[in-house]
């Protein structure tokens, strides 16, 4: 009989052993995870609860809170009107120029009775004709509103027109932007 | 064996089809925690805020505001102020017309001019011839923006006569409106906050004078109120 026979039966042995082997790593797996599984189930419950619970809670809070809020809702008309109406006064202001404060600037050009009419355009362009006695006047006028420039009172002033009549008297246009 | 092959099996099962999604619904109700307790903080901060707020002090300081840009066209006001400022003045009013199409819609309703658009704000164009002397006219320039009932002055001519007689002065004017909010937002909207600009503004508009004798009363809030007759106006 040869060494290979007797082998045989080694071989079997080995494989029973394997298998044992397997099984009892196959069952610490199945333990584990089954641990593993309702620990972590006790523990998504837990905080599925918790969670459920905040939510529930904060809820409630937030309800409380609207009522309370609703409760105050003439104040918050109030202010919400105040705020608006604020907005649009600021607006208002911003936009109204002191037109008042360019008498002082016509009174420095010219005198009233030199004035024939005067308009004021959208854009705050001034157009003005003066009637003048003299051409020296009209020279005096010119100096008047270079200084004004200097003086930045007044912007891009214009000679729009500049007519002398028979008896030296002129009529003249000029326009120019105030600055406020 | 097979049992614990069974056992396995119903783990990873379980895993797959219960830990699994359970993990991704608390990552879900966590982000709906963190949302609600935001919106709670949002409103108690609201609630804190309007609990800070005098609301006899709001309401004074919304009735000095209306004066100055009430709720409608206020017709009435408008003359008077214009009036006012005039005899204030020493000019005469020779003559008071509305310009432009005035819609007869109500206020919220009415439709914003391109002019209107432009400004931001809702207003009633209007025109007025004054005469007086040149003093006088100045003042009532300088005065008529500085009331409290907003006024601009759009455009004015001034026609200087060669004699003694007063100024005749043409001026185009806007008066400012805003009509009252008719509906509050949810709870939870932002409170809108009164800045230190919108303060000094409130303040400007208390120091400015007030021409009009009959001064608005504040209106009743209708926020929320249901009239009782809808076609009542």
């Amino acid at each position: 009989m040869s060494n290979s026979d007797i082998n045989l039966i080694r071989k079997d042995v080995s494989s029973s052993r394997k298998f044992s082997v397997l099984e009892e790593k196959l069952r610490l797996a199945a333990v584990w995870l089954l641990g593993g599984v309702f620990v972590t189930g006790i523990a998504i419950g837990t905080i599925y609860l918790y969670i459920n619970f905040r939510v529930r809670s904060l809820e409630v809070t937030k309800a409380n809170l609207t009522q309370q809020i609703n409760l105050q809702s003439a104040k918050e008309g109030i202010l919400l009107s105040l705020k608006e109406r604020t907005s649009v006064a600021g607006k208002a202001l911003e936009v109204a120029k002191p037109w008042g404060k360019m008498f002082t600037v016509l009174q420095e050009i010219a005198a009233e009775e030199q004035y024939n009419s005067l308009t004021v355009d959208e854009t705050g362009k001034v157009t003005t004709t003066l009637f003048l006695g003299s051409i020296d006047e009209s020279v005096a006028i010119v100096l008047n509103l270079v200084r004004l420039v200097d003086e930045r009172k007044l912007r891009t002033p214009q000679l729009l027109s500049f007519s002398l009549k028979e008896d030296t008297t002129v009529l003249m246009g000029i326009s120019f932007f105030p600055v406020f | 064996m097979i049992v614990s092959g069974a056992i396995v099996l119903f783990c990873v099962v379980a895993i797959v089809l219960a830990v699994a999604p359970s993990i991704l619904k608390i990552q879900e109700m966590l982000s709906q925690v963190r949302d609600i307790a935001a919106e709670a903080d949002g409103l108690q901060k609201k609630l804190n805020t309007l609990n800070t707020l005098d609301e006899q002090t709001l309401r004074f300081q919304l009735a000095s505001v209306l004066t100055a840009v009430p709720g409608d066209r206020s017709f009435p006001s408008l003359f008077e102020t214009v009036e006012g400022v005039a005899a204030r003045t020493g000019v005469s009013v020779e003559q008071m017309s509305l310009s432009g199409g005035t819609t007869l819609a109500t206020p919220s309703a009415a439709k914003l001019s391109a002019a209107d658009r432009k400004l931001g704000t809702r207003t009633v164009p209007f025109s007025v011839t004054v005469n007086g002397s040149i003093s006088a006219v100045q003042e009532f320039i300088t005065l008529a923006p500085n009331v409290r009932r907003l006024l601009r002055i759009r455009t004015f001519s001034i026609a200087f006569p060669p004699d003694d007689r007063p100024l005749t002065v043409s001026i185009e004017m806007d008066a400012f409106y805003e009509p009252l909010p008719t509906s509050l937002g949810t709870a939870k909207t932002i409170l809108p906050e009164l800045t230190a600009a919108d303060v000094a503004i409130i303040d400007r508009l208390g120091n400015m004078e007030l021409i009009t004798q009959s001064a608005e009363a504040l209106p009743e809030p209708f926020i929320g109120q249901i009239k009782p007759n809808p076609f009542s106006p």
